[in-house]
């Protein structure tokens, strides 16, 4: 019997429940010889700015304990190149495209999220959480006044589903999504990296060229269960849940939490086939346990 | 297609305290691989170490379907490899990355190879096409130490001439392989560059080049997670601002182009 894996994250409707993280997956075509693009839930494209941003100073990358660090600030060619090189392949290949913006103002956002309402464009990811930037980013996502307003701005932009990412690195996350809410977001996705720092004891210094980075992988699993679960029961909008995820295990432990739909970060380097894997196997574990839908999942840890 | 494919271990030899060579079966990638393109290795099917570990192909053979793999134990993935028998597992990504661009076949030209230390690695490959292509070949090779220099006898059979550095003195010229290069440029033979080393040597060598007015193709080291072109971790500084990345651009690059 076939399973039915498709969601709801308001108004827009998933295929399946598993999108690729941004910054993880490039612009899909990347990974294009790894599958198909249009069998994923969608791909959330690389952090796009209004202008084009050359990044963080080397070393951008460290591994860690079951994890890596990076601080890569950003790269990226600006949503001018974005909208006429990358977004028409995606929309050629059939792709379900959420774009992830950041930016420096709430002006910036503003105009970021009216330059994207366009055709092949599913919804946007408002990137309040990015760690490697000075400027925006993270500084949005940590105070309840900035989260509401740079929201409630964008969303008088934005006709799309709106989706705003958090920041692990607050105090009361549940808080900042119910803040995220009350300003206008139609779902939720959480977690953005956790900060972290690595030490090389040989030169003495910081390993990373920022300093300090974001830290992803399985490594934060339990940080980000905990949190989708803490924010699923504080919010009536959809919850899409990430961190660590490796495997369609992991992935069905969000989705009891109550995520609505997951997304496949740091594993994509490890394994550029892990988001197809991810689906195949939620959909063997449905018909495994004699389920006939993936919503049947969804919230479904029994207390 | 570009594709993972599970590779077997043929051999697995310590050639020195820290350096291995490993030849592994991989039919698909040994039909594809070009000199100085590089591969993702992943050690082990746990979490930790969590990255796949970037090694440039040391040498190759189609028919056999196997890449040799030279490699240095520095961290935790590569200690790891070292222990890997004929019956561990091991998955294999590529062939990626941008390899060295060849001179025409039997053409006029004369290729220098200059490799420090582990930059030896791609080296070996390079060499096997260039000679195939009827190009006279050249490498010039340092190291700290005698104990260092691995697979001079790799590049002799191809007929390759070798000349070596060694910081130390306890082979060939006493000093760094720029120094060794500085030497050679001296006979007034001018041929196409391809180096391979740590940065510091690569700073130097392009600096040379740059005086002596002589064109030089590099291949870069960086630290990389998906080395796809996603993670934008190898990033390295190209001249005017902004960044060039080690795994789609490179790892080879005109010297030109970087800002080392």
């Amino acid at each position: 019997m076939a399973v039915d894996l498709s969601v709801n994250i308001g108004s827009l409707k998933l295929k399946n429940p598993v999108l690729t993280a941004s910054g993880t997956f490039g612009y899909g075509l990347e990974f294009r010889n790894f599958g198909d693009l249009s069998a994923l839930g969608g791909v959330v494209v690389k952090g796009t700015t209004l202008e084009p941003r050359a990044g963080n100073p080397p070393q951008r990358i460290v591994e860690t304990a079951a994890g890596m660090l990076n601080s890569i600030g950003l790269e990226n060619p600006g949503v001018d190149h974005f909208l006429a090189h990358y977004l028409p392949q995606l929309r050629d290949l059939g792709v379900t495209t959420v774009v992830n913006l950041a930016g420096n103002t709430v002006e910036e956002y503003c105009q970021l999220a009216a330059r994207l309402q366009q055709p092949g464009i599913a919804a946007l990811e408002l990137n309040i959480s990015c760690p490697n930037v000075k400027a925006g980013g993270m500084a949005f996502g940590t105070s309840e006044a900035a989260v509401h307003e740079v929201v409630e701005q964008v969303r008088r932009h934005c006709q799309l589903p709106l989706i705003v990412k958090l920041s692990p690195n607050v105090t009361d996350i549940a808080r900042m999504a119910q803040v995220a809410e009350a300003a206008g977001a139609d779902a939720i996705s959480l977690i953005n990296t956790l900060l972290g720092m690595a030490v090389d004891i040989r030169t003495r210094r910081p390993v990373l060229g920022n300093m300090v980075g974001g830290l992803s992988g399985p490594a934060i699993k339990p940080v980000a269960l905990r949190m989708v679960w803490q924010v699923a029961q504080a919010v009536k909008v959809p919850v899409i849940g990430m961190g660590g995820i490796m495997s369609a295990e992991d992935a069905i432990e969000f989705l009891l939490c109550g995520a609505s739909a997951v997304q496949i970060g740091a594993a994509n380097f490890v394994e550029p086939t892990t988001a197809w894997r991810v689906i195949d196997g939620i959909a063997a574990y449905l018909a495994e346990q004699g389920m006939t839908s993936v919503q049947e999942l969804i919230g479904g840890l029994q207390i | 297609m570009l594709a993972t494919e599970s590779a077997a271990v043929v051999s697995n030899e310590q050639l020195n305290e820290h350096t291995w060579l490993m030849r592994v079966q991989v039919p698909a990638i040994a039909q594809r691989v070009k000199p100085g393109q590089f591969v993702q290795v992943r050690v082990t099917g746990t979490y930790d170490p969590f990255l796949r570990t970037p090694l440039s192909v040391h040498d190759c053979d189609p028919t056999q379907g196997t890449i040799d793999l030279l490699y240095q134990t520095v961290g935790t993935s590569t200690r790891l490899l070292s222990e890997y028998t004929k019956s561990t597992p091991l998955n294999i990504l590529g062939p990626l990355g941008r390899g060295f661009t060849l001179p025409a076949p039997a053409s006029n030209n004369f290729a220098l190879l200059v490799a420090g230390g582990i930059g030896i690695a791609p080296m070996l490959l390079l060499a096997r096409k260039l000679v195939a292509n009827q190009i006279s070949t050249r490498l010039l090779y340092g190291a700290r130490s005698v104990s260092e220099l691995v697979r001079i006898d790799a590049f002799e059979r191809l007929g390759v001439t070798v000349a070596c550095s060694t910081d130390d003195g306890s082979y060939g010229i006493t000093g760094n392989v720029v120094d060794l290069l500085a030497g050679f440029l001296q006979s007034g033979v001018a041929g196409e560059i391809f180096a391979c080393g740590p940065n510091p040597m690569l700073r130097a060598l392009q600096a040379l080049v740059r005086e002596k007015k002589l064109s030089a193709q590099l291949s870069l080291e960086a630290y990389m997670a998906c080395g796809l072109g996603a993670c934008l971790g190898c990033a390295v500084p190209v001249p005017g601002g902004g960044y060039k990345h080690v795994c789609t651009d490179g790892p080879v690059f005109d010297e030109r182009e970087v800002q080392l």
